[in-house]
């Protein structure tokens, strides 16, 4: 395949969707520019630099770094259809309505190059519709391309072909769609609202339904169809509210108008109440009402009976909250059983959800393995329909089912597809196997697409059996909470498997026991856990026993071990990659910032958070930002302030300020230059083995150890006035000062001249007696206890 | 005069339905031969023992005494009892749980708990000798040397001879690091103890032929506190090689308590002066080596509550069914009679529900933590002895005061159904509630437990212990948890138990700061855990019963209105306890000394 290069990429209308996906281009450094029409006052490019500016105010943050919106190009139709010519994909992302789009693309057409994909990002509309008005150069470049809002966090994209798109292209767009913009594909057929909105909504409508026949309010629906049945947390009702009210009813009118014939036809009716309120103009979050409304810090729910708000907090009921913790075969068989209404409600809507899924499987999907995965990546629940209905098992469900039906309890009465009861599927009791998923439109078991970009994925996301990371490849070494392991004898692997990667003497031992065993005998060494924790710091619960009995002296030698093994790290023999993803915070930011290099997934929350727990950094974090500083210093010419490059990372530890993305903690000094950004979580450990090597082959050697300046009790006096106006004007209490003025005093090497040279092992001296002093601190043990026993910080 | 009949059907359900203790012991080597049948018919037969033996010589114990010659220093026990305990040695009973290599019958602690309940039941006072002699042999069996062992645990376990503990003086008692008595050492390897010893229970008497003391002593030049304590065995006659009684040593019963409860049994000031003795264990280990025996000790306290209140209620019933006076405030329930029997009263019920919920709520706690400590004593496998002893330590201090302070107002309660004849000693009822009372306080006041429990157990390895019992909890509740007629025991339990969690946690945040917090809240918290551990036991009885409930058998039906009732009428208390506990030691502290 010939390499397909993204060197620019256009997005057509800077509306909510257009604007993000454009500042997600820009977070994974994608050059892009941002159409829409000419404004008619002022600036022509008026309203896309409006939608520009919104995206620095818009939550959950669609950029990395607010000032990253700057690299958003703004362009208008009239004036710059020439910039096209630069591209080589177009999103386009205007309104819904084919006539808009179809002018649109022939306003385009002239100035797309040649080579260009033009991809739409509907989401009602038929792309085949699309398609067959187009300019015939453009049809065989031409495809859906369906992001999920918010574009940045939500991992699905639907790809959608026509019948005349080249085969080459979609593979072209998902093998960018994968790497570059780390987002999880599925193929989708061109049927009405593809395959996630088509399940998702028609399950939002069934759970509707559902919930009025059991009779059961908003608020416990929620709570229900929310985290305890493994969805996303805002349930259904909630869900609808955040996506907008006529937004959901557009995507239901899609189904209305397209799907005459279809079975449950009669269940896509626009619920009541969702027309009632969109009539109303309660239109969800957006507009301060919907299903639920919000008057100061109360959340209301709407009594559909009285059409008032009345108090919400409803909650699952126990009996049934345990059932959905149970096994599949178990929880199905539980709630199917019980006489309790909400155990049958929650019994109804799986059910709906498989008998809607099993009809149509045939017609919206290649395979269930499709519908599996757009339901996990585009409405976040952790398995799909199939899944959880194969482990529960197939054929017991598959007749539950079928009674149902027979007994009216369904949403419609067509019956389950013969190939649930009978053949391969009934055979191998599901339609995930070895050999792929089921098919229903081709009869046969559709194995996992081969496009070489998923040979960068060492444990991709998987519907059926799959290896498991922790349980493959050769084990070196295994203690309770680290894994040491490779599945290539190059590169070694370390596993951190305690509960959030938490950093205890256990931990520390078998990283210790990693390093040794990588510097004898293999490459380098990869600290890398398969689930989304890189590690939330230090484990405080392990250090109390040792506390209780002999207070901070016995935790001062457990620190020096510890540290000497950051060092240890940082100078080791081979080289070392932190393969970051998700939290690494305190100790955990400690360990990756010791490695050799970082490689770090896109969606990383790094920072310095000790202070929350009324600690300083004590595992060489402050060392970093000294020594750091320095560098920095000595780079730009040598005469430059010191200070000036400590007061921003003094204030990231001083305050617990956690960088929210890669981008960010690079511009906070966490991430530095040569360490690698990875867009797709099942990448990171490729790259980060691929970066071993690489080093490995270049010769590695550790950085030199040397001494360095610090900038002193000047400074330190500087920090402490400032932070008494702080604490004076009631922004700090006063313990929160106190850590503040431990943090500046080992960052500026404590009680000694400016410029006076001190290497880490001293600043680590430093860090530790600061941090023992603070164990002994009521505050701070008020801190520790409190964030052990409720997960929260105490403010004190 | 009283009554008991052994509650042989439910110890069954306890070890059988819900402990599952013969299978479960069976899994250990040394138990591999353990059987259903032969534990119950021990049971029977101990039964019998405490039924027809020694509870006929309860009220007479008790208003006969024991007397001292003090020309002779000799005590005599009660009418009956120096029999009794010929039938008790002859039965072989002291051997029951005692090693076979020492003559011992190698059967469970479990077995020894259920026939010492019985035997408490009947005869609180009369148990004490034997229950003393059984604290020493442990004690002996862990840390004596294998001379020791040879020459004094075969005739303990025989009953041949008794034992005590002696440790406290006249001006220590909770806190031994101020013991004075001394232990001079002898070129022949023994010591010579000089000095005064109190309350000590079966000091003296003439139930055997000889007394084996176990006293502890300070040696010269031992350090001060607790950790300059040695103990020592001193025979009350120094026995010869051949184990044939030698001469009489000096250590004599200079006089006996007259004191509230217990009568029957010899509460003793010993006096040694010169008494030969030798050292049990390491110098100065000798408070470790006798919290072996406390701790034994301390679940049989335990054991003597629940024993107390099983008899009371026994009594109580056969009373509140035959009593009549006033008819039912809902109309007569017994027309053809004078009166209706008072069991028609509800607060008469919720007395006699209120002891029999007690009792049985003790009986599975203390099954469940003996059959802990059984798999503690007799497992090769590590973790699992680890693993037990931890619940073990954990849990005897609350079944030490929880079961108690509950004797304690169980009985009070069993003797108010009783009116003015309650108060009256030829019913008895009194005699329970006095006898009741001593054991919230030795072995360890029940303040005392509680602070173990809260400082030492709890929060001195940051809940971990509790976590683990808790977890236990978790997993009943989520497994039964899903079943409708389960959700009245269910619910209740999961709650109390994320309160003890959240009550843990803000003891733990307040003791950090000031360490009288722990004071301030432990008796209240150790109730609250005692009813965590109730509430458990309850509703895992009644998933038992539920299941039974249509075998026709009355005793499932008894059982689940019983664990009904708890949740209803007993476990609401927790809600007060933790508001108390949570309005911390502040309130306790204000007042000056010189005001009160």
């Amino acid at each position: 395949m010939n390499r397909f290069n993204v060197r620019k990429v256009a997005v057509l209308g800077a509306g909510v969707m257009g604007a993000q996906i454009a500042a997600h281009l820009v977070n994974v450094k994608v050059p892009v520019v941002l159409f829409d029409l000419p404004a008619k006052e002022g600036a022509k490019n008026g309203i896309v630099t409006r939608a520009i500016d919104g995206l620095k105010k818009l939550k959950p943050a669609p950029l990395g770094v607010v000032e990253d919106a700057a690299l958003i190009q703004a362009a208008n139709y009239e004036e710059h259809l020439a910039l096209l010519g630069e591209c080589d994909l177009v999103i386009e992302a205007i309104a819904e309505r084919m006539d808009w789009k179809l002018d649109l693309y022939k306003k385009i057409a002239p100035h797309v190059p040649a080579h260009a994909i033009v991809a739409s990002n509907t989401s009602g509309l038929s792309i085949t519709k699309l398609s067959e008005a187009l300019p015939e150069e453009i049809k065989p470049r031409f495809c859906g391309i369906h992001f999920f809002n918010p574009p940045r966090y939500m991992a699905l994209v639907e790809l959608i072909p026509t019948p005349t798109t080249q085969a080459p292209i979609l593979d072209q767009l998902e093998t960018f769609v994968t790497t570059t913009l780390g987002k999880s594909v599925v193929r989708a057929k061109d049927t009405p609202n593809f395959v996630a909105n088509r399940v998702g909504i028609a399950g939002m409508l069934a759970t509707m339904i559902e919930a009025e026949k059991f009779g059961l309010s908003y608020d416990v629906v929620d709570d229900l169809t929310g985290k305890k049945m493994g969805r996303a947390s805002s349930g259904t009702f909630r869900t609808a509210d955040v996506v907008g009210l006529d937004t959901m009813a557009h995507v239901i009118k899609t189904l209305q108008d397209n799907l005459q014939s279809d079975p449950f036809y009669a269940s896509y009716k626009t619920p009541a109440v969702l027309a009632k309120l969109t009539l109303q103009g309660a239109l969800g979050q957006k507009s301060g009402a919907g299903f639920y409304k919000k008057v100061g810090k109360d959340i209301l729910r709407l009594d559909p009976a009285t059409a008032q708000y009345v108090p919400s907090g409803g909650k699952a009921e126990p009996i049934v909250e345990r059932m959905l913790k149970k096994a599949p075969a178990e929880r199905l068989k539980l709630l199917r059983e019980s006489t309790n209404p909400q155990a049958q409600f929650v019994w109804a809507i799986l059910r709906d959800s498989f008998h809607y899924c099993a009809v149509h499987l045939a017609d919206i999907a290649d395979s269930a393995r499709d519908i599996d995965f757009a339901m996990r990546w585009g409405f976040g629940t952790k398995q799909g329909p199939f899944e959880l209905w194969q482990q529960a098992g197939w054929t017991q469900v598959a007749q539950w089912i079928q009674e149902d039906i027979d007994a009216g309890k369904t949403l419609c009465k067509a019956p389950l597809p013969a190939w649930v009861l009978d053949g391969p599927v009934a055979m191998s009791q599901g339609v995930h196997t070895s050999e792929g998923s089921w098919s229903a439109s081709q009869s046969r078991y559709l194995p996992k697409s081969t496009l070489s970009v998923y040979a960068r994925q060492a444990f991709p996301e998987s519907v059926g059996a799959a290896a498991e990371p922790l349980k493959s490849g050769t084990e070196e070494f295994k203690n309770e909470e680290v894994r040491v392991w490779s599945t290539d004898g190059k590169v070694l692997i370390a596993s951190i498997t305690a509960k959030l990667h938490l950093i205890s003497p256990t931990v520390a031992d078998g990283l210790q026991k990693a390093l040794e065993i990588a510097e004898a005998k293999y490459q380098g060494l990869v600290i890398w856990s398969p689930d989304d924790v890189f590690s939330a710091g230090a484990n405080l619960e392990a250090l109390m026993p040792v506390f209780m009995k002999s207070g901070a002296k016995g935790i001062n030698p457990e620190m020096k071990k510890f540290q000497d093994f950051i060092l240890r790290l940082r100078y080791a023999q081979v080289p070392t990659i932190a393969a970051v993803r998700g939290l690494a915070l305190g100790g955990g930011l400690e360990l990756a910032i010791a490695c050799s290099r970082r490689v770090v997934h896109i969606e990383s929350y790094m920072g310095l958070v000790e202070v929350g727990v009324g600690l300083v950094p004590g595992a060489g974090g402050l060392a970093y930002i000294a020594r750091r500083a320095a560098e920095l210093a000595t780079a730009s010419g040598g005469s430059a302030d010191l200070f000036s490059f400590l007061k921003e990372p003094f204030t990231s530890a001083a305050t617990a300020r956690v960088g929210t993305s890669a981008i960010e903690n690079r511009k906070l000094g966490w991430l530095i230059d040569g360490d690698v950004i990875v867009a797709h979580k099942d990448e990171l450990l490729h790259i980060a083995s691929a970066q071993v090597e690489a080093m490995a082959a270049s010769g590695y050697r550790a950085p030199a150890k040397a001494l360095f300046p610090v900038a002193g009790r000047n400074a330190v006096a500087t920090i402490k006035g400032q932070l008494a106006n702080l604490r004076d004007g009631g922004f700090a209490s006063a313990h929160d000062f106190h850590i503040a003025t431990l943090i500046a005093e080992v960052v500026c090497g404590g009680d000694v001249d400016a410029g006076s040279l001190v290497n880490e092992e001293y600043l680590m001296t430093l860090e530790r007696d600061r941090f023992c002093s603070l164990l002994e601190h009521p505050k701070t043990q008020e801190r520790i206890m409190g964030m052990l026993q409720t997960g929260k910080p105490v403010r004190n | 005069m009283a009554q008991y009949t052994p509650p042989l059907r439910d110890m069954q359900f306890v070890l059988h339905e819900l402990l599952d203790a013969v299978p479960t012991l069976k899994t250990i080597p040394a138990y591999a031969d353990l059987d259903a049948e032969t534990v119950n018919a021990v049971l029977e037969e101990g039964g019998k023992f405490a039924s027809e033996v020694l509870q006929p010589l309860n009220l007479s114990g008790d208003q006969e005494g024991c007397t001292l010659d003090k020309g002779t220093h000799e005590v005599t026990t009660p009418k009956g009892f120096k029999e009794a305990y010929a039938q008790y040695v002859e039965g072989g009973w002291p051997a029951l749980s005692c090693d076979p290599a020492y003559g011992g019958q190698g059967l469970p602690q479990l077995v020894n708990q259920c026939l010492y309940e019985m035997m408490n039941s009947a005869n609180q006072a009369w148990a004490m000798y034997p229950g003393l002699s059984h604290g020493a042999y442990e004690c002996l069996h862990v840390h004596g040397t294998p001379e020791q062992k040879q020459l004094y645990l075969p005739k303990l376990s025989s009953g041949q001879w008794t034992g005590t503990m002696c440790l406290t003086e006249p001006h220590c008692g909770t806190d031994l690091g101020m013991l004075r008595s001394k232990a001079e050492p002898q070129p022949d390897g023994s010591c010579k103890i000089t000095g005064g010893k109190i309350f000590i229970s079966s000091g003296e008497h003439d139930l055997a032929e000889n007394i084996i003391h176990l006293v502890l002593a300070r040696l010269p030049d031992a350090p001060h506190g607790s950790k300059g304590i040695s103990l020592f065995i001193v025979p009350k006659f120094v026995p010869k090689a051949d184990g044939k009684l030698g001469a009489r040593n000096a250590i004599t019963c200079g006089a006996i308590e007259h004191k509230m409860g217990i009568h029957g049994n010899s509460t003793c000031q010993m006096n040694m002066d010169g008494a030969l003795g030798w050292l049990v264990g390491e110098p100065n280990k000798g408070l470790p080596a006798m919290f072996v025996m406390m701790n034994g000790a301390r679940i049989g306290v335990a054991n003597q509550g629940l024993g107390l209140t099983e008899a009371a209620y026994q009594n109580a019933v056969a009373y509140a069914k035959d009593r009549l006076q006033m008819r039912s405030l809902s109309g007569p329930k017994a027309p053809d009679k004078a009166a209706d029997p008072i069991i028609v009263h509800p607060d008469v019920r919720k007395m006699l529900l209120t002891a029999r919920a007690y009792a049985e709520g003790a009986r599975a706690l203390a099954l469940h933590t003996v059959l802990l400590l059984d798999q503690e004593l007799a497992t090769d496998d590590d973790e699992l002895r680890k693993q037990c002893a931890d619940e073990v330590a954990l849990l005897t201090p609350v079944l030490k005061a929880f079961f108690t302070d509950n004797a304690w107002l169980a009985t009070s309660h069993c003797m108010q159904v009783f009116g003015g004849h309650g108060y009256i000693a030829e019913w008895g009822m009194e005699q329970f509630v006095r006898d009741a009372r001593i054991n919230m306080i030795y072995e360890g006041t029940n303040t005392i437990q509680s602070l173990d429990l809260l400082g030492r157990k709890v929060l001195a390895d940051n809940g971990k212990k509790l976590k683990a019992f808790g977890q236990r909890i978790i997993d009943f509740v989520e497994e039964e948890g899903v079943h409708d007629e389960m959700q009245e025991f269910v619910n209740p339990l999961a709650d109390i138990g994320d309160k003890v969690t959240k009550l843990t946690t803000e003891l733990g945040m307040k003791a950090f700061q000031n360490p009288d917090e722990v004071g301030g809240a432990a008796v209240d918290y150790l109730r609250v855990v005692g009813h965590l551990c109730f509430a458990y036991f309850f509703a895992r009885s009644a998933k038992i019963a539920l299941a039974k409930k249509d075998s026709g058998d009355p005793f499932y039906t008894a059982k689940l209105a019983t664990a009904r009732f708890y949740f209803a009428k007993l476990l609401p208390e927790t809600a007060g306890l933790i508001r108390s506990a949570r309005a911390g030691v502040a309130p306790l502290m204000a007042m000056e000394e010189a005001l009160f």
